[in-house]
């Protein structure tokens, strides 16, 4: 393995729903190694948006797998170096002890006014909500009870203050070292919906950037991976 | 400071007025001024001497800290009661014609008709129109007239109303020599043909001459932010007796 | 290519709101303009401060405590639950109050600035004449005032077709009932349907462009009228 002598740095546009483990990847790679990265986080479309308009990103980790390929097909992040960095978990949520007894009953109750799912058009963990909801035949029925976050970052909001009693969030977002922080939830089951994959890419101008490299590595790395992990993320293989 | 007997024909202004302006420098204004009720009063003193603020104390606009206003046999202002400038019968011209923009003459002059409790005299509405020769102006903005018509205009306003007392604050002061010699006689025909009394605040000795019944004059106490009005001299045209 | 039928929601919805939100806010905006112009009270400061704040804060924070305070632990969200209206968070009228906070600077600005322009003197002149305070309110200060309320009208339609983080907020993108412009737009733009954002984007351009014409148009008029007080 070659080792690097002069300090590089990366700059890393993640999407928000990663922030937390996005940090501690940083905090435990720049403490062994002489590169900076830094990282942006926002919304995966916006920054689809600004990569492809030459914003100076080295690395892009996305909440889905469609912008990433995107990049790829028009020649502005290198194919190889595609990879889901980690699998999102889908939980039922609502901070009301009682009103989830760990299975989907209560969506087909009277007990609440409002359920918060992200928009299924750009954020793919609404797409995993509308298929879970599709199939509980359910979709139909509560369509006057949904409200849509523009990101899953936002519908945890809802339901966190209250506004929406239920909500589809990231497990990433209401557990911690896999137990239920608050509230009531229920683990969807992965059979109910598709994968939510979550892809990183290199882009093109990185290629020859070994803080981005070296950073890719240790994400893919056994301690990465369990980083990752602790933070309610599944990985894969 | 007593009210003197009241009777129907006097004006008795009896103020004690401290207000601190900017800076917090204290000024202080003593007044004590009977009037008969009619002719013209002029006020004199030099700028600072609190002359305006005399007016507007009498007007309602400001309130004295202590006093008694009393004219004919309405008491605006006593040691228990202030009655609000909008329930008193005051007209005020001021220094500026002050005319509302957004109405033309006729309905700047209109403006205190609809809102005086007596039915409008249309005789001395015409009466007023013509003494103040602004027949030609009614339909006219008050962008589009000259400062003396202007001042025509916003003195009209004012009498129309029939007020007990008529306040102007050196009206022509902001007047060029030539509109000044032309307004003069408007006054004057004023003074001859209505009977409103007129406190008239000036430092000009050609209005004074011109116009003065009476006087009063402002002179400083003790230190020079301290001032007192009152009646000094019987002016010469006063023939009349005082009540 | 016309806009889709849900553009065209959008749009009637952001059009319907911005007109509820402005007709309010120059209801109860007036007489706070008024009375900021008038008095000499020592909370005239922080009143002043609190309604400017939107122009400053960002208006994700407004609308996250907008969110918690329609909550069902929220002082908003008591006050409606217990007058039987349930809360008003991701509904129409919860929007309409989000909204008048959020334009709330950009009508009772302009109006205190066209209370302030009349000035003590017509208003000393209109006592002098009989009228009582709320007389001359309405026949001095108003119409004195005109451009102004022209002023805030404009400005506040405007503000609330462009609003976004709050909506974004507290709407929870209901067709027909939240769905407005802008979010619609940001949707587009982050599905990758670049054309629908585009014609929708531009469309808020040419529309905010010819208001701020018009506001500035106006101005210059109400220069004149303004001076032509004391010449």
């Amino acid at each position: 393995m070659p080792v690097s002598t002069v300090a590089a740095e990366a700059t890393v546009a993640v999407a928000s729903n990663f922030t937390a483990p996005a940090n501690q990847l940083v905090e435990e790679f720049e403490a062994q190694s002489d590169h900076d990265v830094r990282l942006v986080f926002g919304s995966s479309g916006r920054f689809f948006a600004q990569i492809s308009n030459g914003a100076p990103f080295d690395l892009f980790f996305s909440a889905d797998q469609e912008k990433p390929q995107e990049l790829i097909e028009s020649g502005l992040a290198i194919d190889d170096s595609l990879f889901t960095y980690a699998l999102g978990v889908l939980v039922l949520w609502s901070r009301y002890e009682q009103l989830i007894q760990t299975s989907p009953a209560v969506l087909s109750s009277n007990q609440f006014n409002r359920l918060a799912i992200a928009n299924a058009r750009h954020a793919p963990y609404g797409v995993a909500a509308e298929e879970v909801l599709s199939n509980l035949n359910l979709l139909a029925d509560l369509q006057s009870k949904l409200v849509r976050g523009e990101n899953i970052a936002q519908t945890f909001q809802f339901v966190f203050t209250g506004n929406a009693e239920l909500g589809f969030v990231a497990k990433s977002q209401v557990y911690q070292d896999n137990n239920l922080i608050s509230g009531s939830a229920w683990q969807v089951t992965e059979d109910l919906h598709s994968p939510i994959r979550q892809d990183a890419v290199l882009l093109q101008r990185a290629s020859t950037n070994d803080a981005a490299l070296e950073f890719l590595s240790f994400v893919r790395s056994n301690r990465g991976r369990s980083i990752i992990e602790s933070y309610g993320y599944v990985v894969g293989d | 400071m007593n009210v003197s007997n009241p009777t129907a024909n006097q004006i008795r202004v009896a103020i004690n007025h401290e207000l601190s302006e900017r800076g917090g420098r204290a000024f202080n204004l003593e007044v004590d001024l009977d009037l008969p009720a009619k002719g013209i009063t002029a006020v004199f003193g030099e700028s600072g001497s609190g002359k305006t603020t005399l007016l507007r104390c009498i007007a309602g606009l400001e309130t004295s800290s202590r006093g008694e206003i009393q004219v004919r046999d309405a008491v605006w202002q006593s040691e228990t009661d202030v009655i609000p400038p909008h329930q008193r019968r005051v007209g005020y011209v001021f220094q500026e014609s002050s005319l509302f923009p957004h109405l033309n003459v006729k309905k700047n002059i209109a403006f205190g008709i609809s809102r005086s409790p007596s039915l409008l005299d249309s005789q001395r509405y015409d009466q007023i129109i013509e003494l103040m020769g602004l027949a030609p102006l009614l339909q006219q903005y008050p962008d589009q007239l000259s400062g003396g018509e202007r001042q025509r205009a916003a003195i009209a306003r004012a009498l129309i109303i029939e007020p007990d007392l008529l306040l102007m604050d050196e009206p022509l002061a902001s007047l060029d020599i030539k509109r000044k010699q032309e307004i003069l006689p408007y006054l004057e025909s004023v003074h001859e043909k209505l009977d409103v009394p007129i406190i008239y605040v000036t430092h000009s000795v050609d209005e004074v001459a011109r116009l003065a019944d009476f006087s009063g004059s402002a002179a400083r106490r003790q230190s020079h932010r301290q001032w007192r009005i009152e009646r000094s001299f019987i002016g010469h045209r006063a023939s009349t007796t005082t009540g | 290519m016309g806009f889709s039928e849900a553009d065209v929601a959008a749009i009637l919805l952001t059009l319907r709101l911005a007109t509820t939100v402005t007709i309010l806010l120059l209801f109860f905006g007036a007489p706070l303009a008024w009375w900021l112009a008038r008095t000499s009270s020592r909370f005239k400061g922080p009143i002043g401060a609190l309604i400017a704040l939107p122009l400053v804060l960002p208006p994700t924070v407004l609308g996250f405590y907008l969110l918690i305070a329609l909550g069902p632990n929220g002082p908003i969200g008591q006050l409606t639950q217990s007058l039987g209206l349930g809360t008003l968070a991701f509904s129409y009228s919860g929007l309409v109050i989000g909204s008048i906070f959020y334009s709330l600077p950009f009508v009772v600005q302009p109006l205190q600035n066209a209370f302030e322009a009349v000035g003590d003197r017509p208003l000393e002149v209109a006592a002098t004449l009989g009228a009582g305070p709320v007389d001359r309110f309405f026949s001095i200060a108003l119409p004195m005032a005109k451009p102004g309320f022209f002023t805030a009208a404009v400005l506040g339609f405007a503000h609330t077709v462009g609003e976004f983080g709050v909506v974004l907020m507290i709407g929870g993108n209901i067709p027909g009932e939240t769905r407005v412009v802008s979010v619609q737009i940001y949707d587009h733009v982050e599905a990758l349907a670049y054309d629908q954002a585009n014609q929708l984007a531009l469309l808020m351009i040419i529309f905010s462009f010819l208001v701020l014409l018009s506001v500035y148009g106006m101005q210059k008029k109400s220069h004149r009228q303004v001076l032509r007080f004391s010449p």
